[in-house]
């Protein structure tokens, strides 16, 4: 389903900035907060208009067995390019792709990467990440260790709770439902 | 063949320049022919903080001009043979030289028989950093156990590595073992954890770096200091020599031991 391109590929366009104005208020979901409702509900309805499997996962509870099916069906399904960038994003730099971005390596404070499809860092996210930059709610971050100063999914943008960045946490992933953007463990 | 190392930071105030006079100075005290460049034009320092301000006749800007040889232009270190030092000029600003210049200085430094230039970058990522790394074959990022001074390093490797002076070597300056024993400071893994490079150098905060600062004599030269001892041993490590990282220890004061007993008690 995924396609691999290179660098030097011309698909490789700058992307238009298309980013909807987000109003401050929308931005302040703590995602501490959001993550204990996530959890509260353990039934969660999962709403699979565009899955080709949707019939499979409807209202199926969040376990530990179902959750990569899931990550599959529920955000992968749209087939398009994926970019991989090998090494740490340091400050200053950003990423760019219209397609899904795959980092092997660290995104420091201060860079940002920004694809259309999913994001998914094997390593530490400390900077900006952008999925589905050009509005789709159904892209996913993951990072091995989810620490954003800042995490946007579509037109959502969420702050990260103030305080200790150091914790390391376990690899977790981000996606966005009833217009909420959660955060839930990879396990 | 001589190597040209870059002093550089991001941030201003870290200590670019202690660090550029007092390695030139450790190099030369090893016997080694060292020229310091202080490519911070229009702001300069590495004469002051090196005691030769005075003897400044032509300077870096003369020199890329052709207004005088490079010959002239080196001053002559009052106590150490084999130490020179090109000064920036100061009624110029960034823009007088090109990095292009700048490399064809550095080769002529190297065909001078020097065994290491040190270029003493200025703070910022503009014109004066990309005429410091022009010529340079190695850098070394200086920071300080804060975030503010990470952050810009962090920028500045990526920079550095942008501008294939890929893996430079950080020193870690006006550290307070202290503070870093309560938490309240952030210690060498810390540092190196977001960096992600390896580390040359921990320099302890010192007062006499101050001190030997506004006498004009680097304090590498001073025994006694601990800043001093770490400088030292950086200039060992750019040598080639193996080293261990300096280790901070608390002296401990009669009170601290008064206070352990009773702890104990």
């Amino acid at each position: 389903m995924i396609t691999f391109v290179t660098d030097n590929d011309k698909k490789n366009a700058p992307l238009e900035d298309e980013s909807p104005d987000v109003g401050l208020s929308q931005k302040g979901q703590p995602v501490e907060k959001i993550i204990e409702q996530a959890e509260a509900e353990n039934e969660t309805q999962i709403n699979s208009e565009n899955t080709e499997n949707s019939e499979n996962i409807k209202e199926k509870s969040v376990t530990e067995e179902n959750i990569k099916d899931i990550i599959e069906k529920e955000f992968s399904m749209t087939e398009h390019t994926a970019k991989f960038h090998k090494g740490n994003l340091r400050n200053g730099m950003s990423l760019e792709y219209d397609g899904s971005l795959i980092i092997l390596g660290d995104v420091n404070a201060g860079a940002e990467v920004k694809a259309t499809g999913n994001i998914l860092i094997l390593g530490a996210l400390k900077g900006i990440a952008h999925a589905g930059c050009k509005g789709s709610t159904e892209a996913f971050v993951f990072a091995l260790n989810l620490i954003p100063v800042q995490l946007r999914i579509g037109n959502i943008i969420t702050r990260f709770p103030d305080g200790d960045s150091k914790v390391n946490r376990k690899p977790e992933y981000a996606y966005v439902e009833d217009g909420k953007i959660y955060v839930s463990p990879f396990e | 063949m001589g190597e040209v190392i870059v002093i550089t930071s991001g941030k201003g105030g870290v200590g670019k320049t202690t660090t550029s006079a007092n390695l030139g100075c450790g190099l030369a005290i090893a016997g080694k022919k060292v020229a310091l460049v202080d490519a911070d034009i229009g702001l300069r320092n590495l004469d002051v903080v090196m005691g030769l301000e005075n003897r400044i006749v032509y300077d870096l800007v003369d020199v890329v001009e052709g207004k005088c040889r490079l010959k002239q232009a080196l001053i002559k270190d009052k106590r150490y043979a084999g130490l020179y030092l090109l000064p920036a000029a100061q009624t110029r600003d960034k823009d007088a030289v090109s990095p292009e210049q700048m490399q064809k200085l550095c080769e002529n430094l190297k065909e001078e028989e020097f065994d290491y230039i040190i270029i003493d970058c200025p703070a910022g990522i503009e014109q004066g950093f990309k005429n410091a790394i022009a010529g340079a074959d190695r850098a070394l990022v200086v920071t300080t156990p804060e975030v503010s001074a990470v952050r810009d390093a962090d920028r500045i490797i990526g920079l550095l590595e942008a501008n294939e002076l890929s893996s430079p070597s950080l020193i870690l300056n006006r550290v307070r073992p202290d503070m870093v024993d309560r938490g309240d400071m952030m210690s060498m893994d810390d540092v190196t954890e977001i960096l992600a490079v390896d580390i040359i150098g921990v320099v302890p905060d010192d007062e006499s770096i101050v001190v030997q600062t506004n006498k004009g004599e680097p304090a590498v030269t001073v025994e006694s200091s601990k800043a001093g001892q770490a400088y030292r041993n950086i200039t060992q490590r750019i040598l080639g020599n193996d080293v261990p990282l300096m280790e901070f220890k608390q002296e401990e004061s009669f009170m601290d031991k008064l206070k352990k007993l009773f702890h104990k008690g």
